[in-house]
Order: structure tokens, then sequence, then C-alpha cells
């Protein structure tokens, strides 16, 4: 198993901690199928130009330091520019610490947020001499092809030039909720310090509210970015993981992805990794498939 | 908001985490969150800000921008830059090349005071060793730590504060409604 990227210098009153969610989507990107599978679609010798790899609502950033530190033993490549976003300016700090501390981290063999090591000549209790200097020759090209390009506070996708990105990932706020918070304004006060401790209550309930809260069905933020995939995703190579939860009816999110057209497709992945709780989680792959879909990109004109 | 309603959500969050089977990675974490050493990270972050060609994937937020050319590049104002080494692998530079536009990078380059960036966009013939590496100095060792983006249809400013751009927009012109009124 792939280390989980280490968080421990995120503050959780106002971010989202990774949980059952979180996880479920590194488990399942880095699953031996899925890998294999990704492997595939963004072969080199198909189209040589980097990855682009956009997380929305990334939270801490565990999941797009996931795929940054390690982009070879999902992707089957290691040069790719990853880029978050969330409407949570906090968010958008701590993302960009976790990625940067995930690939030094990956680099350095220091073990991640679960005590797993990337590098097992690292691993207490091995012999350095007998482990894989195969590995470690490896982990010292990490981080050198591997480039964050930054972390925005936005709605979404919303300012996404169209038809880049490669890899979309999106673990949405998708609990079922009489009425969605609004999103903030524009003119975010950057700093709490005058606030009363009342008010830094109320700002960091209404910031986590900003993370679970989905509306109708729990899909009114996931629905806005459904629509955007067509839009924003590179047509030929590009594939989106959606997690969603039983309430979202995923069945449905599915068969409506399915009758876009154009060759849109929608698979569920996961789901018998996480059949206890309420809540039921899976993951959605979405991507153009058919005639065309993973031939050479001619997207971004020159 | 209300307090009880603050405190339902609060809760409901918290009973949502507590619920159900923990999985691998959950339990692991929770295992080991006191044998983790916990190691520095500040200075690694700080000076971690956004590069230049973040340009080259981004255009204006407002929806009804996005059909028109001149909403693309946006244009840096006001900027202060930073420099920070990054290792060179000139295979990438030349594998990126596709993806950029080469127009809006002459453009942005000109902004920011870099006039090495050629007019016409270089083929596998005409690249060599030193425009990979003003390529590589521009695009990803220059960092915007403050300024602005400006749309060059709507004239809309987005603000750069500490290396993070704000894309997010006023009521009136975002697709959801904001607490703004
Ligand atoms: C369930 S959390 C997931 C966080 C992190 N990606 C993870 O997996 O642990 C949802 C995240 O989406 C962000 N978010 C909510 N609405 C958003 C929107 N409209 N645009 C961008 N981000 C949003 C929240 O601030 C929060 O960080
Ligand atoms: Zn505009």
């Amino acid at each position: 198993m792939i280390p989980t990227p280490s968080t421990s210098h995120v503050s959780f009153d106002r971010i989202y901690e990774p949980a059952e969610d979180s996880f479920l989507l590194l488990d399942t990107i880095s699953s031996e199928e899925e890998s294999a599978w990704l492997c595939r679609r963004f072969s080199k010798e198909i189209d040589q130009s980097p990855l682009f790899i956009v997380e929305a609502g990334t939270g801490s950033g565990v999941v797009l330091a996931f795929a940054a530190a390690n982009p070879k033993e999902i992707f089957g490549r290691s040069d790719v520019l990853t880029l978050g976003t969330d409407v949570n300016r906090d968010a958008c700090k701590a993302t960009r610490q976790t990625v940067l501390r995930a690939v030094d981290d990956k680099r350095m063999g220091y073990p991640g947020e679960d005590g797993l090591f990337s590098r097992l000549d690292l691993m207490p209790g091995v012999d350095p001499g007998e482990s894989g200097s195969v590995l470690e020759v490896e982990n010292a090209e990490t981080g050198k092809e591997t480039h964050f390009l930054a972390s925005m506070t936005t709605d979404l996708c919303a300012p996404l030039r169209a038809r880049n990105v490669d890899v979309l990932f999106f673990n949405p706020p998708y609990v079922p909720t009489p009425d969605m918070p609004p999103l903030p304004p524009p003119s975010t006060a950057d700093e709490s310090s005058s606030m009363s401790k009342w008010e830094k209550f109320e700002r960091d309930s209404y910031l986590l509210s900003l993370t679970y809260a989905g509306g109708l069905d729990g899909m009114e933020t996931t629905n806005r970015l459904l629509d955007a995939i067509p839009e924003v995703l590179n047509p030929w190579r590009g594939v989106a993981y959606v997690l969603l939860c039983g309430q979202n009816k995923p069945e449905m999110v599915k068969e409506r992805i399915c009758d876009w057209g154009g060759g849109w497709t929608a698979e569920i992945l996961g789901a018998d990794n996480m059949q206890a709780g309420w809540e039921r989680l899976v993951v959605l792959r979405i991507c153009r498939d058919g005639p065309g879909a993973a031939s050479p990109s001619t997207v971004t004109k020159g | 908001m209300s307090l009880q309603k603050v405190l339902g959500k609060t809760m409901q969050l918290d009973d949502r985490k507590s619920s159900g089977e923990k999985t691998d990675r959950l339990r692991r974490s929770i295992d080991s969150a006191t044998t983790i050493p916990n190691r520095e990270v500040d200075d690694l972050c700080e000076a971690f800000v956004m590069r230049v060609i973040t340009i080259n994937f981004i255009t204006c937020a407002v929806k009804a921008c996005k059909a028109s050319a001149s909403s693309f590049p946006l244009h840096f104002q006001d900027v202060e830059v930073e420099q920070q080494e990054v290792h060179f692998e000139p295979a990438f530079i030349q594998n990126l090349l596709p993806r950029i536009d080469w127009t809006g990078l002459r453009t942005t380059a000109i902004e920011l005071g870099f006039p090495t960036v050629p007019d016409i966009k270089p083929n596998n013939d005409t690249l060599d060793e030193p425009m990979l590496r003003d390529l590589h100095r521009l695009l990803l060792e220059t960092q915007v730590v403050e300024g602005k983006l400006v749309c060059g249809n709507c004239g809309h400013e987005y603000s750069i504060k500490d290396g993070i751009a704000n894309f997010l927009l006023p009521d009136h012109l975002g697709s959801s409604p904001s607490l703004e009124t």
C-alpha cells in the first residue's frame, strides 16, 4: 500500500480532515486494476505531453498530494503537473503544504501519515544492504518532473481553460441537506485576528459546512461539477474520479452520464471496499471512450 | 446561522466520521498517530507560490467570457515575482511545448519582462538547450507572489495574495449564490 500523505500540519477546525471518503479515493486510484488502466490510458507511447492533474475541493490536499508524490506507481510516468482548487482559502494554503511535503517525504523516504514507508531500505528492521537499491534510485528521481503549479480559491473549475485536464479528482460535499451554504464572497477577509471567539466559531462552522453540505440528494455541487466535465476534460485522454455516497443515487448518476452521448461513459468503482456505514461510498470514473478516445492529443493549439 | 443549527451541523459531521467500518488507512493513521515524528515543514512551504505556467491553463472565471478570444491569456498586473531553483529536465520542457499556447506565452513573457521568448514556437529542429533553459526559467522557476490577473474581455481583476489567486466571483457574475449581497 502506498503511504497516505502526511497532514499533521493542517488545522482541522476549518479544513476537512481526511476520512473514509478521502481514503477510498486513494485506494481506488492506486489499486492494481485501476493503475493498470491508468498506465494504459496515459502511456507515453500514445502521448508524450506531461499529465495535467487537477483536484477540485482539495481540503487538506491529501488526494492531490497522493497523486503528486506517486505518479509513477499510479499513472506509470513521473511527468505530471498538478493544480488544486477550493472555495476555502485556508484549504488552498494547506494543500500546497501537503503536496510539497508529500513529494519531499517520498524523496527522502519519510513515512506517511499511516506510518508506511515508501522505501523499504528505511523501514525499521530491514537491512539496507538487502532491500532494493532500485527503489532508492527511483526515489531519487521523485519530484524532478513533478511540478505543483498552484492552489487557487475558486468555485470548482471555473477558471480552467477548456479541454485541458487529463485527470480530475473531486470528493464533493455530498451529504443531503435541506439547504446549501452560499459560496464565500470574493472579498473574504484573509485573517481572523480581529474576530471574536464567537465570530471565529461561526466562521469555522461555515467553512466546515462547505465541506459536506450537498443540498438536494447531496448532489447540488456535484451536479455542477459533472456539467463542467465535458468542457474541462481533455476529450481524448481525460478522466474524472468523483466520489459519491449511496444517497447520491450513484446508479442514476452513472446512467445520466452515459446519456450525454459523444462517447461519455461512467463506471462505478470501489463499491465492494466499503459496505458498512450509513453512507456506502463509491467512486465514479468518468471518461470518453470509443472511437477516437485515448488517441494522440492535439488538444492544445500552439 | 443560529447556534443550534451550527451545532447540529457540526455534530452531523462528527457522526459521519465515527460511523461505519474504519478503512485500513484510517485505522493505521490512528494507530500510528503517536509514533510518527512531526517534521518541520515551514521552510519548505513558505517559499512556494504560483508558477507562471499556471497562466497557460486558466482563463476568466466569468462564463460569458469563455467564448471570447480576448479572455486568454489573463494579464498580469502589478506583480511581484520570485525565482526559485527547480531541477532542469530538458525532455520535460520539450514534451510540455505542445501544450503551450505560444501567442499567450509571448504576451505573458512581455508582461513579466522576459524578452527572450521567440516570436514563433520552436520546433524540434530549432529548439536548443539555451532556449529550453529560458523556457524552464520562465515557466517553472518564476513564481508569482502578489499581484493581479486581469481579463482582457470584461476587465475583471483577480487578486493574487501570497501566491494564491482568488477566482471567487461576486453574486451577479457567479453561477451560484454567494454570501455577499
Ligand atoms: C469532502 S471535502 C474533501 C476534501 C479532500 N479533497 C479530501 O478528500 O479529504 C470537500 C471539499 O470541497 C470544498 N468545496 C465545497 N464546495 C466547493 C466548490 N463549490 N468549489 C470548490 N471547492 C468546494 C470544501 O471546502 C472541502 O474542502
Ligand atoms: Zn472576463
